[in-house]
Order: structure tokens, then sequence, then C-alpha cells
């Protein structure tokens, strides 16, 4: 009988416990908030110097700078068109909480800028603090791994299309160039800059001239140049360009891709 | 012979030894949970995976290496057990080569598993097992080796905490050598220049060893890089086991 009530009082003691243990999460629940503040600025030293502080441990320090921007960034720009964004931020709050679910999202439509400078001020006025915070992550981000591509294109591409930012975007790209020359990613996405928000065509023939000398370059690259060349008619230098090219190229596969758009040139110059 | 007995009497302990047992459960735990932590990468699970598993795989590898390096030999003077060994027809020397073969073997079943547990989570993510990584593990455990004859060194004349100390003194300076170097380069008028470019060739440069991020990005090495850092890391060691023998020779039990 004796042993019976022990372990009733055991049981009875460990439903309490639970309940109170039940109860007081559901109080904390309640009250939890989460916060989207305006702008977070970077507390985090200059890229020379976590590079010198994560001590043979650059991938993973570049790692975790990568995973905080990519937070960071959903957080900002995709969370607010998301339908559970609201749920979110009336999490606890019951009525909120189905409100929310049960009303769809207004749809947005994408602003349209006009080109130019006026859109890049407009664009930036609408980033939702990406340029201020993205923009400083991703430089101390490829200081302590240059060789890590995405970063480069995310800031120098994604980011870019959100906030106009094109002189930061340009910066990274060039960066990354500067630590990868072997990638046709970064000329291709500088031409491409230089292009839609410089408007310098010149130097877009040029990038892509450059991205074509590369390795894996995409097939559509040759195209374009070919197009680009006779809109601003400047067929010859490409074809001069490409001749240079090809006598410092050893690469079979390089040179079978520039000897081939050398002859597309030629067909559309004859 | 004799080195072999004393070393599987070390392998037999150290296996046996709690905390190397969790801190290895824990480095396989972390490697797997780079599975989820990977998921927030956008798209580049594959990379973060490689580079919590290596980095788990150093980081650990040095806490085992600190902590059962040192308590190596002085266990044995503490527990008096030294006594019966010394008494044995054995020379000093053989102890301490025994010793750092038994520890450096259980070094080399613990990397071996914690590979294994990247190489898994490798396979689950990306398909395969990328054997790629093998020159970067080989030189984490050639790491771990120095760090462990840098440990058994110190500990042969200092107390226990002080030689943890200097070994991860050790560590850190090791993995910034490459800075020193570059600072006595920039400011060659600095007084204490001397010091810093006594320490460069003093401490080994623990950054030739460290192939991480060049295998998990595919750069481009510098061609030999794993013979000679190997050769690199093997030359350090057998100095270290060298001064901790001659040391070790001098030494009173009493």
């Amino acid at each position: 009988m004796k042993a019976f009530l022990k372990k009733a009082v055991f049981v009875v003691v460990l439903c309490c416990l639970g309940f109170l243990i039940h109860r007081t999460q559901w109080v904390l629940d309640k009250s939890k908030r989460i916060h989207f503040v305006d702008t977070t600025p970077v507390f985090l030293p200059r890229g020379e110097v976590l590079k010198w502080m994560s001590m043979g441990y650059r991938g993973i320090v570049a790692d975790w700078l990568w995973i905080r921007c990519v937070l960071y960034y959903g957080r900002r720009a995709i969370d607010e068109d998301n339908p559970y964004y609201i749920y979110m931020l009336e999490k606890g709050n019951p009525e909120k909480e189905f409100e929310a679910i049960r009303t769809p999202p207004e749809s947005k439509e994408t602003p349209s800028y006009p080109r130019g400078d006026f859109r890049s001020a407009l664009a930036r006025r609408s980033s939702l603090g990406l340029v201020d915070y993205i923009y400083p992550m991703l430089d101390r981000l490829t200081t302590v791994d240059p060789h890590f591509v995405f970063p480069y294109i995310f800031g120098g591409v994604y980011i870019l299309i959100g906030t106009g930012e094109k002189e930061d975007a340009m910066d990274l790209l060039k960066k990354g160039y500067v630590a990868n020359p072997s990638r046709w990613e970064f000329p291709l996405y500088l031409g491409w800059i230089e292009w839609w928000f410089f408007e310098n065509k010149e130097k877009t023939q040029e990038y892509m001239l450059q991205a074509v000398s590369k390795k894996d370059c995409p097939t559509y690259v040759p195209g374009l140049i070919v197009s680009l060349s006779r809109n601003i008619g400047r067929t010859e230098f490409a074809k001069l360009y490409l001749e240079g090219m090809l006598k410092s190229t050893e690469n079979p596969e390089v040179r079978k891709q520039i000897e081939e758009l050398l002859a597309r040139i030629s067909e559309e110059g004859s | 012979m004799r080195i072999a007995f004393v070393a599987w009497n070390t392998f037999k302990e150290t296996v046996r030894n709690r905390v190397m047992v969790n801190i290895l459960i824990f480095a396989v735990g972390l490697i797997l949970l780079s599975l989820v932590v990977g998921d927030w990468s956008l798209g580049h699970q594959v990379k973060v995976i490689k580079d919590f598993g290596l980095s788990a795989m150093s980081i650990f590898g040095l806490l085992i290496a600190i902590f059962i390096g040192i308590r190596l030999m002085v266990q044995e003077l503490e527990q008096r057990t030294i006594y019966v060994i010394a008494s044995k027809p054995i020379y000093r020397w053989e102890i301490v080569v025994g010793k750092y073969i038994g520890l450096g073997v259980t070094l080399a079943v613990n990397v071996v598993l914690m590979s294994l547990a990247l190489w898994g989570a490798d396979l689950i993510m990306e398909g395969k097992m990328d054997l790629g990584l093998v020159p970067a593990i080989l030189l984490i455990y050639v790491e771990i080796l120095l760090i462990v004859g840098f440990a058994l060194f110190f500990s042969s004349f200092a107390a226990p905490t002080l030689s943890a100390l200097l070994t991860l003194a050790v560590f850190i300076i090791g993995h910034l050598s490459e800075f020193l170097r570059e600072y006595v380069q920039l400011y060659p008028d600095k007084g204490f220049h001397w010091l810093l470019k006594c320490l460069y060739y003093v401490v080994p440069n623990l950054e030739k060893l460290n192939l991480k991020m060049a295998v998990v990005e595919q750069i481009e090495r510098p061609p030999h890089a794993v013979s000679y850092g190997f050769l690199y890391g093997v030359a350090y060691i057998t100095l270290l086991l060298f001064l901790t023998a001659a040391v070790f020779a001098k030494k009173d039990f009493k």
C-alpha cells in the first residue's frame, strides 16, 4: 500500500511538472515577437582581420558569413512577399495568425524604374537596408575566402537587381575577377552591368570577348558578341581581339570556341 | 619489439579514455549536424558539409591531442606506474617513442571515424564520396601528430596546465606564421622584428599543412604541396621526439 502511494505521488508530481512546463512555454510563446530592425550595422572587423583571426579555418568562417548574408537577405527581401510573413510577425496571437493565413497576400507589381542614375537612387531607397549590410558582409566574406564564387555573383547580380547599387556590384565582381581570372562568370556579368547600368557598349563587348576565352563559357555568349559587335559597328575590333586571344590560348576547347566565333564574325563582316 | 609493446598498451589505455570518446561522439555529431546547417546556405550544402567536417576533424583532433597528449606522461608520473616501466630492461627513449606511436594510432582511428562520418554526410548530399578530400585529411592528421609532439615535449618538463597553454600557443602562432613573415617584410625597421623572425623559424608554419580550403573549392595547389607538407611535418615530429627523449632521459623520477 505504501509503495503504491509512493508511485501515485510520483506520477502526480510528474504530471504537475509537465503541466507547469507546458503552461510557462505557452505564456513565453505568446509574448514572443520577431523583430525586423530597419538597419543592422555590421559589427565585425575588416576582412583582413577576420582572415587573420580565422587561423586556418577560413572556409568555415566564410560559410558562417555566407549563411548570415543569406538569412538577412531572406528576411528582408523574400519574407515580405511570403504569405507566412504576417503569420510569423503575429505568431502567438491566434486570431491574427489565422486571419493572416486566410487572407491571401496582395500581389505586388515589380517596380519599373526609369533607366540610369535616377533608377539607382529609387532602388536604393527601397532596398530594405540590403545595401548597407550585404555589401560590407560580402566584402568581408570574399576577403576571407576569395575563391568562393557564388557570393560575388549574389552581390554583383542578385542584390544589384534589387538595389541598383551598381558601383558596389562592380567593385565586388572586379575583386572576384582578380582572384579568379579563369572563371567566365566575372567578365560576363561585368559586361552585363556595363551594358545595362552604364550603357557602355564598347566596354561590354570587351568583357564579353574576355568571357568567351574562358573554359566552360556558356554557348549563348558568342551569339551575344556577334550581334553586339554588329550593332555598335566594332566587328573589326572583335576580330583583332579574338585573333590575339587565339595566339595566347593553348586549351583546345577554348581554341575551338574562339575559332568558331571568329568564323561567325568574319561571315557577318563579308 | 619493446616500443611496440609500450605503443600497444598506450593505444589500449587511450582508446578507453572517456574524454576522448566524448570528444569523438561530439565531433561526429557536429559533422552530421552540418547536413542541417548546409541547408541554409542557398545551394552550397556540399561546401558547408565539407568545410564543417574538415574543420571539426582538425579542431577536435587538436583537443584530443592536447588533453590526452599532456596526460600521457604526467599520468605515469602521478600514478607512479613509471617506476614499473622504467625498472624493466627498456631505454627511456623507447618509452617516449612507444607512447607517441600508441597515441598516434588512437588518433588515426579517430581521424578515420570522423572521415567516415564526413563521407557519409557527403554521400547523402552529393550521392558520392569525394576522395579528393584525402590530401587535406592526411595533412590534418600530420598537424594533429605535430601538436601531440609539442604536448609531449612540453609535458616532459612543465606542469600540465602550462604545457596545455604552451601547446595552444604553438597552434595559434603556427597558424599566424604567414602574417608574422608578412609583418616583418612590411616593417623591417621595427625593433622587435628579430623576435617575430625567431618565432617564425622556431614554431612550425601550420598553414603549410592546411589544404582544407584548397580541396573543398578545388583550387589549384602548388606542386608537391602534400608530399612536402608531409615531410615537413614528419621532420618536425622527429626533432620533437629527439628533444623529448633527451629531456626524459635526464629526468629524475623521485
